[in-house]
C-alpha cells in the first residue's frame, strides 16, 4: 500500500502555475526525491504534502487517509526546512523537546524521546549547547532530530544540505541515507542537485515548470530518459543532442544528419519489422562517444574545439558542423585545438527522441 | 473543490489557521484606532468645525461661520504668522546644524563618536516641560546664564544691548527656536549619521581616485545619497514645528502679548479658555491642511531634484 | 595615505569645533544640577554662582514634602508602566498578524493606521476629550492612558520586525501543532526581543514626558503627572517667594523628573538610538 499518494494535484500562485496535474505514488519506507531546477514546483509540492499550502485541485493521501482538509499537525508528518529553523534562544535539548510541547506530551515521555533521538543522531554531547555554538553539520543534525522527535509517518526535507560546504554535504548525504534506512521511515526529499538525488534516492520524481517529467529509479532515469529534457538534465557533463532523420528498414537503417550519416546495425532497441523515415533528435552521453585519430568506418568527422583535463579523464569539446558536443576520453588524449578527429557513437547507447514531442521515440 | 475558490480569491490560508483567527490579533488594535483616532478626527473635521459649542450648552449649527470668524480674527492671523515664522527658523537652523554635526562626528573613531552621540542626544529624552522651565531661567535677562555668557564671558556687553529673549516680542520666537533646536538636534543628527553610514565607502574611494576635491565630493556624492534622509527630517521637523505647544504654554503663554501665540496654542485656548470649541476645530482643520500641504510640497520638490 | 596640510587643518577644526558644541549641550544640565543645590539667597545673584557654598541637598526633600511630588512621581510611574505594557502587547499582536497572516482587509487596515499617524494630535484632542468626559473618565488614570495605549509608529515598527522573522520558524511550529497564539508568543516574540526593548524604551520616555493630553484631562493636583507638576511649581501657586519663582526648588524637581528617562537612556542606549535611527531609515 502506498504511503503517500498524490492524484492530479495542481496549484497556482497568482498567474504562475507552480504545480500542474501531478500524480505520484510513494511507497512505504521509500526514499523519494523531488528533483528539478528552481521554480519547477518541487518545494511547492512538498509544502502541499505537508499541509502548508492547499492545492487548487487534486487529492493527497497519507496512508489511505484523504488529508486535503487536515492541517499539518494532524497529518503525522515532520519537516526539515532549508534554514534549519533552530530557535537561537533555546539550547539543543530545548529545541529537540519543543515540538512535543505542542501536543502537551508529559515530561517523562519528552525526555525519553529526546534521548533516543540524540543518541540516534550522535548529538548527545551537544544537548546543553546553543545553536550559535554549533557547526553547520551539527545544526543540521539537530534539525533532523527536531523533526524525528515526533515519530512521524512521513519525513519531509526541503534542501536540507544546501547550506553546507561541498565536502560536508557529500558526507552528510550518506549519513542521511543511513539514517533513513535504519529508521525505515518514508522520506520525501527536495533538491536541485541531481548528483545528490541520484546518490540518495530509491526513486526520483523529476519536475520541470510544474510538470512531472519522469518518476523512476536513478538507473532508469539515466539510461532510459523519458524525454529530451530529462536526458539533458540528468548526467554531467550533459547529454549531447543533434537533429536528424531516422530511416528504418528491417531491424537496421540509417541515421542521417546534416553533417554525417551513420549506419545502424540493429543494436538499438527499435521495434523489429518496422519501417519508415522519422524526424528525430538523437541524444548521446559523453561517455558513449569514442574518439579516434584515424578514420574509422561509421565514424563522423569532427574538429577539436577545446579540452577540459580533469585528471582521471579529459572532456573533449568537439565541433561538428557548427555544433559543439562533449565527449569523455581518458587522460592520454593530446589536446590540439582545431585538429581533426573522428567520433563514433555507441549505437546501443544512442537515445532517440521524437522531433516534435521531444518524448522518447518509439515506433 | 469549488469552495476553495472563495478562499483563494481572498488569499486566506485555510489549513494553517481558521479564517477568523487573525482578527483576534488585530481587533484590539483596530478598535482602539477607530475609537481614539479615526472617530475623533472625523468629528473634529466634519462635525465640530461647523458647530458652535462651549461644552456646557448644546451645540448649535453655524455652518461656515467658524471659519469666517477665524479668518477675520487678528489672533488667528498672528498665530498663523508666528507659527510659520517659528517653523522656518526651526527647520532652517535645525536641519543644517544636525547635518553639519553628523558630518563632523561621522568620521571620528568609534568610542569618541559614540560618547558624542550620547551627549548630543541627551536633551531629546528629557521632558520638554523640564527643558522649557530650565531655559526660562537661562533666558532671564538679568540673572540668566545666557546673558551672562554673552555679555560678560564673551565680553560683548559694550557692543550689544541686553537681549531680552522670551520677554521681548521681537526675540521671543527666535529664542524658542534656539531652545527647540538645542532640544532636538541630537536626534536629527543621529538619523543623519545613520544615513551617512549607508553610503558605500566605494563611492568615496572612486571619487578620490578620480581626483575629486572635498567640496565636489560632498556636493555630488554625499548630498544626493542622503536625499531621502534629508527629506524625511525636513518633513518631520516641519510637522513637529507646527505642533509646538509645551514650550509655549510653559514659558510664554503666548506672550509677550500675543507675539508667541501659535496655532496649537490657539486651539487649546479656543477650546478650553475661551470655550469656543467650534473655532478650535476650525483652526485644527487649517492646521491639518497646512501640515499635509507642506508635506506634499516638500516631497514633490525633492523628488524632482 | 598622504595627508595634505588641508587635511590636517580640517581634522583639527573638526575635533575642536566639536567641543564647544558638546559644551553647549551639556551646560544647561550642569546648570540644573548647580541651581538645584543652591540656597534661596544664591539664586537671584549676578554674576551667577556655579558652585554653591554648601550642597543644599535638602532642596530635594523640600520639594518632596511641601508639594505632592511623591504622588506625581507615582502617577507618572504607574501611567508609564501601563502605557508601555499596553503598547508592547497590542503592537506585537497586531504587528505579527499584519506581517504573517493573510486575511481580507489586511492592507486596508494597515493603511488606515498609517494614515492616522499623519494627523497632528491637536486636531482630534478636543472631540476625544469631550467623549472621555461624557464617560466620566476625566481625572482618572484610564482617561490619561487611553490615548496612549498604542501608536501607529509602534504598530508599523512591530510589523517590520515581525516580517524579518523567517517563515520557516513559524511553519516548523505549525507542523509541530502549535496554535497561532503559541507561535506568536513562544516563537516570534523571543526572536524579536531587541525590537521590544527598543519600542519599550522609546515609549517609556514618551510616556514619562507627556504633557498636553494630561493637561487637558486632569485638573486635580493629586492626579497630576510630573510634567504637569513641574509646570504647577512654576505657577504662582507653586514654589515661589515674594512673587519670584524659587528656581532652586524648581530645578531640584526638574532634576528628579529627568532622572528616570536618563537612567533608561543610559541602560537602553543602544535600543533608543537604534529606534530613532529606524524612523529615519524607514521613512
Amino acid at each position: 500500500m502506498p504511503k503517500v499518494t498524490l492524484q492530479h494535484v495542481s496549484k497556482s500562485f497568482r498567474n504562475v502555475k507552480a504545480v500542474i496535474n501531478l500524480s505520484l505514488d510513494i511507497k512505504d519506507e521509500e526514499f523519494v526525491t523531488l528533483l528539478g531546477p528552481s521554480g519547477c514546483g518541487k518545494t511547492t509540492t512538498l509544502r502541499i504534502i505537508a499541509g502548508l499550502e492547499s492545492p487548487d485541485e487534486g487529492q493527497i493521501y497519507i496512508g489511505d487517509k484523504l488529508v486535503n482538509d487536515l492541517p499539518p499537525k494532524d497529518r503525522n508528518i515532520a519537516m526539515v526546512f532549508q534554514n534549519y529553523a533552530l530557535y537561537p534562544h533555546m539550547s539543543v535539548r530545548e529545541n529537540l523537546a519543543f515540538p512535543l510541547k505542542a501536543t502537551k506530551t508529559i515530561k517523562g515521555e519528552i525526555e525519553k524521546r529526546v534521548k533516543s533521538v540524540s543518541d540516534l543522531l550522535g548529538i548527545e554531547d551537544l544537548l546543553e549547547r546553543y545553536p550559535r555554538q554549533l557547526s553547520g553539520g551539527q545544526q543540521q543534525r539537530v534539525a533532523l532530530g527536531r523533526a524525528l522527535v515526533r515519530e512521524p509517518e512521513v519525513f519531509l526535507l526541503d534542501e536540507p544540505l544546501s547550506n553546507l560546504d561541498a565536502k560536508l554535504r557529500i558526507y552528510m548525504r550518506t549519513e542521511v541515507k543511513k539514517l533513513q534506512r535504519s529508521i525505515g521511515i518514508t522520506t520525501i526529499y527536495v533538491t536541485h542537485d541531481q548528483v545528490e538525488a541520484m546518490s540518495m534516492s530509491d526513486r526520483i520524481a523529476v519536475l520541470n515548470e510544474g510538470k512531472l517529467q519522469q518518476f523512476d529509479s536513478p538507473q532508469r532515469l539515466y539510461f532510459q530518459p523519458a524525454n529530451m529534457w530529462v536526458g539533458g538534465f540528468i548526467g554531467s557533463p550533459p547529454m549531447n543532442f543533434l537533429e536528424g532523420t531516422l530511416h528504418i528498414e528491417d531491424g537496421g537503417g540509417l541515421l542521417e544528419t546534416d553533417y554525417f550519416t551513420l549506419e545502424l546495425l540493429g543494436k538499438n532497441d527499435l521495434a523489429e519489422g518496422s519501417k519508415g523515415s522519422f524526424d528525430i533528435f538523437l541524444g548521446v552521453r559523453p561517455e558513449d562517444i569514442i574518439i579516434s585519430r584515424k578514420k574509422v568506418p561509421n565514424f563522423a568527422e569532427a574538429k577539436v574545439y577545446m579540452a577540459e583535463p580533469l585528471g582521471a579523464e579529459t572532456i573533449v569539446d568537439f565541433e561538428i558542423g557548427g555544433n559543439v558536443l562533449k565527449a569523455k576520453s581518458d587522460s592520454s588524449f593530446d589536446v590540439d585545438v582545431g585538429g581533426k578527429i573522428y567520433v563514433g557513437f555507441k549505437e546501443e547507447k544512442i537515445h532517440f527522441f521524437d522531433k516534435n514531442t521531444k518524448e522518447r521515440f518509439v515506433v | 473543490m469549488k469552495k476553495l475558490d472563495v478562499f483563494r480569491k481572498l488569499e486566506v490560508e485555510k489549513l494553517l489557521y481558521k479564517w477568523y483567527l487573525p482578527y483576534f490579533f488585530i481587533i484590539p488594535c483596530i478598535s482602539w484606532f477607530v475609537f481614539v483616532r479615526t472617530v475623533p478626527i472625523a468629528q473634529s473635521l466634519f462635525y465640530y468645525s461647523f458647530y458652535q459649542w462651549d461644552f456646557l450648552t448644546p451645540p448649535k449649527y453655524v455652518g461656515l461661520m467658524n471659519f469666517k470668524e477665524i479668518f477675520n480674527s487678528e489672533l488667528f492671523r498672528t498665530a498663523l504668522i508666528n507659527t510659520c515664522y517659528y517653523a522656518l527658523g526651526y527647520v532652517g537652523l535645525g536641519l543644517p546644524l544636525a547635518l553639519i554635526l553628523a558630518l563632523l562626528i561621522n568620521r571620528m573613531f568609534k568610542p569618541l563618536k559614540v560618547s558624542l552621540q550620547t551627549m548630543y542626544f541627551f536633551p531629546t529624552i528629557v521632558s520638554s516641560v523640564a527643558i522649557a522651565i530650565v531655559w526660562r531661567w537661562i533666558f532671564d535677562p538679568n540673572f540668566g546664564l545666557l546673558n551672562w555668557i554673552i555679555l560678560d564671558i564673551l565680553g560683548l556687553r559694550a557692543f550689544v544691548p541686553t537681549p531680552k529673549w522670551i520677554f521681548d516680542f521681537n526675540t521671543v520666537i527666535p529664542s524658542i527656536v534656539l531652545m527647540s533646536v538645542w532640544n532636538t538636534v541630537g536626534s536629527n543628527m543621529v538619523i543623519f549619521v545613520a544615513g551617512l553610514q549607508t553610503i558605500p565607502e566605494v563611492y568615496y574611494e572612486t571619487a578620490k581616485v578620480d581626483g575629486a576635491g572635498r567640496w565636489l565630493t560632498f556636493r555630488s556624492i554625499t548630498l544626493p545619497s542622503i536625499r531621502f534622509t534629508t527629506t524625511f527630517i525636513m518633513v518631520m521637523m516641519t510637522i513637529g514645528a507646527f505642533q509646538v505647544f509645551d514650550q509655549i504654554y510653559v514659558m510664554t503663554e503666548g506672550g509677550p502679548g500675543t507675539s508667541s501665540y501659535t496655532l496649537t496654542f490657539l486651539i487649546y485656548q479656543s477650546a478650553f479658555r475661551f470655550l469656543r470649541v467650534g473655532e478650535a476645530a476650525a483652526v485644527s482643520l487649517v492646521l491639518l491642511s497646512i501640515v499635509v500641504a507642506l508635506s506634499i510640497i516638500q516631497l514633490k520638490c525633492t523628488r524632482q531634484l | 595615505m598622504k595627508k595634505s596640510v588641508a587635511d590636517i587643518v580640517l581634522a583639527i577644526v573638526q575635533y575642536i569645533s566639536v567641543v564647544p558644541l558638546g559644551l553647549a549641550m551639556a551646560l544647561p544640565f550642569a546648570w540644573v544640577v548647580s541651581t538645584s543645590l543652591k540656597s534661596r539667597s544664591e539664586i537671584y545673584v549676578y554674576p551667577p554662582i556655579w558652585i554653591p557654598s554648601r550642597l543644599n541637598t535638602e532642596n530635594f526633600l523640600k520639594v518632596w514634602n511641601e508639594f505632592p511630588f511623591f504622588t506625581w512621581f507615582i502617577n507618572s510611574a504607574i501611567i508609564a508602566l501601563a502605557e508601555v505594557s499596553s503598547v508592547v502587547l497590542l503592537s506585537t499582536l497586531a504587528g505579527y498578524s499584519f506581517a504573517k497572516h493573510r486575511f481580507p482587509g489586511r492592507n486596508m487596515f494597515f493603511i488606515m493606521i498609517l494614515a492616522t499617524m499623519t494627523v497632528p494630535f491637536q486636531v482630534y484632542m478636543v472631540p476625544l476629550y469631550s467623549t472621555l468626559v461624557s464617560l466620566k473618565w476625566h481625572n482618572t488614570y484610564q482617561g490619561i492612558i487611553l490615548p496612549s495605549l498604542l501608536t501607529g509608529f509602534s504598530v508599523f515598527m512591530m510589523r517590520q520586525f515581525m516580517q524579518s522573522v523567517p517563515n520557516d520558524y513559524l511553519d516548523a511550529a505549525r507542523v509541530d501543532g502549535f496554535s497561532e497564539f503559541d507561535i506568536y508568543f513562544r516563537v516570534a516574540i523571543p526572536l524579536i526581543k531587541p525590537a521590544i526593548a527598543t519600542v519599550a524604551a522609546l515609549h517609556f520616555i514618551g510616556s514619562w514626558n507627556e504633557f498636553l493630553w494630561p493637561l487637558i484631562i486632569i485638573n486635580k493636583p493629586r492626579l497630576m503627572t510630573l510634567p504637569l507638576g513641574l509646570q504647577f511649581l512654576l505657577s504662582k501657586y507653586g514654589a515661589e517667594y515674594q512673587g519670584l519663582p524659587l528656581w532652586n526648588l524648581i530645578m531640584s524637581a526638574s532634576l528628579i523628573t529627568m532622572l528616570p528617562t536618563v537612567l533608561i537612556f543610559i541602560v537602553m542606549q543602544k535600543y533608543v538610538i537604534q529606534g530613532i535611527t529606524m524612523t529615519g531609515l524607514k521613512g
